[in-house]
């Protein structure tokens, strides 16, 4: 089923949750809504259910308006944040719900129910837990039932509110994947929430970035991390240093290894942001050219393979942030003090326009 | 008897042992034993002297006469009277409160509106209001004098000095019971069972019965109780709007007065005893009905794992 967001608005007194939200999602898509809290992400997921009313614009599904649908019709399966399980039903009764609140027209008899919801309960792995209550479940356990009820209904549309956000680290990736492989296998148009860039990146087809009620931009996972269209997508992504300053002409022409030197670090005439990554730096003992930053190693912290490093540069306040690899940091034989030289392999150029604020990035 | 503090000695056994770790604990965040001794006997005192003391005087004045006396008192026609008023009052105030509580209780709960505090504070006034006064109000309305007196004899209605006005002010006392069980139940269970039960199909009126009900039901009978015991109970407004009328406008505690004013001691406290026996019933269904209210208050934090998450 097809999804057409048109400018859609929505504010809660004087905050405005979304701000002209325009948006496509491809039939049979896995999107992922990505963006701090308080970016709408939520108020535009319980907008697409019709749990939340939009103040201004149109939602289409498969080219029909259901802006006034409600949420009965929309053939919709919401899966909250906290499952939202009926606390005094048994885990069958809960999946079964669905069926047996259906008007008797349509309401499917007894044996039906009995096999569908058997069926629900072995496609989330938990048939053996059909006459458990909710509170007797863990929180992956229950994920998984609040996730096969929503399905009990055939929806044409699946919205997941933050489906992983209140389970421990092992179990969260667990269900990741899991939920991956099943939305492969049922081939139903999914959305959900998260804020967790990592969650999103590696569920998803496609990322929806949101910032402050706008969307910042829409892409696959490699689309928005390679190509950032603005400082706050690259920001949102990861861990970065950002370098402001004025960005020399042959520099921007070329495209290609930029100089962020002293002087580009301290001037912001022209608004150039600069981000360097902290895998994207090469340190090394000697500069080999002009392009090298001469910088002192502040701090090191080694984590599993990895170590993360602060330098200070002359000029700058902020520290440089550089993670090497375990053994390349061991081989420069250094310790906290040293001097020495950072050279960036890639930078990722924004350059502010004034007349309309848009930024133009540029990789290199 | 060894203080709590030292430690047990051997041959009390691995039982006392057990306790001891938990004793010394207690010791170290709280008061010393005299003190704990000397707070806890107050304590014993004054519930003995203000509750336990007059309660075993009530019924011990009722069977003054023996027990031929005390059956003769209550099974007198007047009496009798006295408890079929008191049964009917409650029998149509407390399913009115019901109904009104689990509405106003699920508009609180469930809803954001304006005027949402008005009403929770509207809810409350009998509570902060003076039962007597509550009946003069009554009065002042639909008296003969009264703003709808006139109306109302015009039409040959009569609401004060007979059971309809009993029954209005029985149920102005009792208006905030059920609902002000029923908030912070409702409020601690918030609201999102009931979206996922539309967002599977099923309408406010399903939603309601198969899955705000069940949620809620022990706070619901919790507040009944409460809510008919004050009924039953209920004097100074009632006697306002009553008129006492003897075998036609006497409720129970109305007759325990009027009995008492006529130095019939044995009579009056044998009366009175009925409602001592309500309230001890009432007691330990509320005692019953508490562990079941707190399982659904507890229920609902177990489901929300993170309290005020982040909603953005």
């Amino acid at each position: 089923m097809s999804i057409k967001i048109e400018n859609v608005r929505k504010s809660f007194g004087n905050f405005h949750a979304l701000d002209g939200v325009n948006l496509e999602i491809p039939s049979g898509e896995l999107v992922a809504l990505l963006g701090p809290s308080g970016s709408g992400k939520t108020t535009l997921l319980r907008i697409l259910a019709g749990l939340e009313a939009a103040d201004s614009g149109r939602i289409l599904v498969e080219g029909r308006d259901t802006t006034e649908d409600h949420v009965r019709e929309r053939q919709v399966g919401f899966v909250f944040q906290h499952y939202a399980l009926f606390r005094h039903l048994t885990i069958f009764e809960n999946v079964a719900y669905g069926l047996r609140v259906k008007p008797r027209a349509t309401r499917p008899d007894k044996d039906y129910i009995h096999s569908r919801v058997t069926e629900l309960l072995k496609l989330v792995q938990l048939d053996w837990l059909g006459d458990r209550y909710p509170a007797q479940l863990s929180g992956g356990q229950r994920q998984r039932i609040a996730l096969a009820r929503a399905l009990a209904v055939e929806p044409r549309l699946l919205l997941l509110d933050e489906p992983f956000g209140a389970l421990d680290a092992k179990v969260r990736l667990e269900l990741r994947h899991w939920l991956r492989r099943l939305h492969d296998d049922l081939g139903i148009t999914s959305v959900f929430v998260t804020h967790d860039q990592e969650e999103a990146m590696e569920v998803s087809d496609r990322v929806v970035i949101l910032n402050a009620g706008q969307i910042e931009q829409v892409g696959t996972p490699e689309e928005v991390y390679d190509a950032p269209a603005t400082p706050f997508v690259h920001e949102f992504l990861g861990l970065t240093n950002l370098f402001t300053g004025h960005l020399r002409q042959e520099v921007l022409a070329a495209g290609r290894n930029v100089k962020v030197t002293e002087e580009t670090a301290l001037d912001d005439k022209q608004g150039a942001h600069a981000y360097v990554r902290p895998y994207d730096f090469e340190v090394s003992l000697q500069a080999d050219g002009e392009d090298y930053i001469p910088a002192e190693l502040r701090f090191a912290q080694t984590i599993g393979n990895i170590v993360r490093l602060q330098f200070i540069i002359p000029g700058r306040e902020e520290p440089v942030r550089v993670e090497l690899e375990k053994t390349k940091f061991r081989a420069l034989r250094v310790g906290i003090g040293a001097k020495l030289f950072l050279k960036p392999r890639h930078v990722q150029i924004f350059v502010k326009d004034r007349k309309d604020a848009a930024w133009a990035g540029t990789g290199s | 008897m060894p203080s709590p503090i030292s430690p047990a000695p051997a041959k009390n056994g691995p039982e006392v042992r057990q306790q001891t770790p938990r004793a010394r604990m207690r010791d170290a965040v709280g008061e010393p034993p005299w003190m704990r001794r000397l707070l806890i006997g107050l304590a014993i005192l004054l519930i003995s002297v203000i509750l336990l003391v007059p309660l075993a005087a009530v019924f011990h004045q009722a069977f003054a006469k023996g027990v031929d006396g005390y059956i003769a008192a209550i099974t007198a026609p007047d009496t009798l009277s006295a408890i079929r008023l008191t049964l009917l009052a409650c029998a149509i105030a407390v399913p009115f409160n019901v109904v009104f509580g689990v509405a106003a209780a699920w508009a609180i709960a469930k809803f954001d509106f304006k005027g949402k505090n008005f009403l929770i504070t509207l809810i409350d006034i009998p509570f902060s209001v003076s039962p007597v006064i509550a009946g003069l109000v009554f009065i002042l309305l639909f008296g003969a004098q009264g703003y709808f007196g006139e109306f109302l004899s015009e039409h040959d209605i009569q609401l004060v000095f007979a059971v309809p006005g009993i029954v209005l002010a029985t149920i102005f006392v009792t208006f905030p019971f059920v609902a002000r069980e029923l908030i912070p139940v409702m409020q601690a269970q918030g609201t999102e069972e009931e979206e996922a039960s539309i967002s599977l199909g099923a309408d406010g009126w399903k939603t309601f019965w198969r899955i705000t009900l069940p949620n809620i039901k022990w706070g619901l009978l919790y507040g009944v109780v409460l809510c008919n015991a004050r009924a039953m109970g209920e004097f100074g407004a009632v006697s306002v709007v009553s008129g006492h009328i003897r075998g036609e406008t006497n409720t129970l505690p109305l007759h325990v007065e009027i009995l008492y004013n006529e130095y019939d001691f044995s009579g009056a406290f044998a009366v009175a005893s009925l409602l001592a026996f309500l309230a001890v019933i009432t007691l330990i269904a509320k005692k019953f009905l508490e562990r079941g209210v707190r399982a659904e208050i507890k229920a609902a934090e177990n489901m929300v794992p993170e309290q005020g998450a982040l909603h953005s």
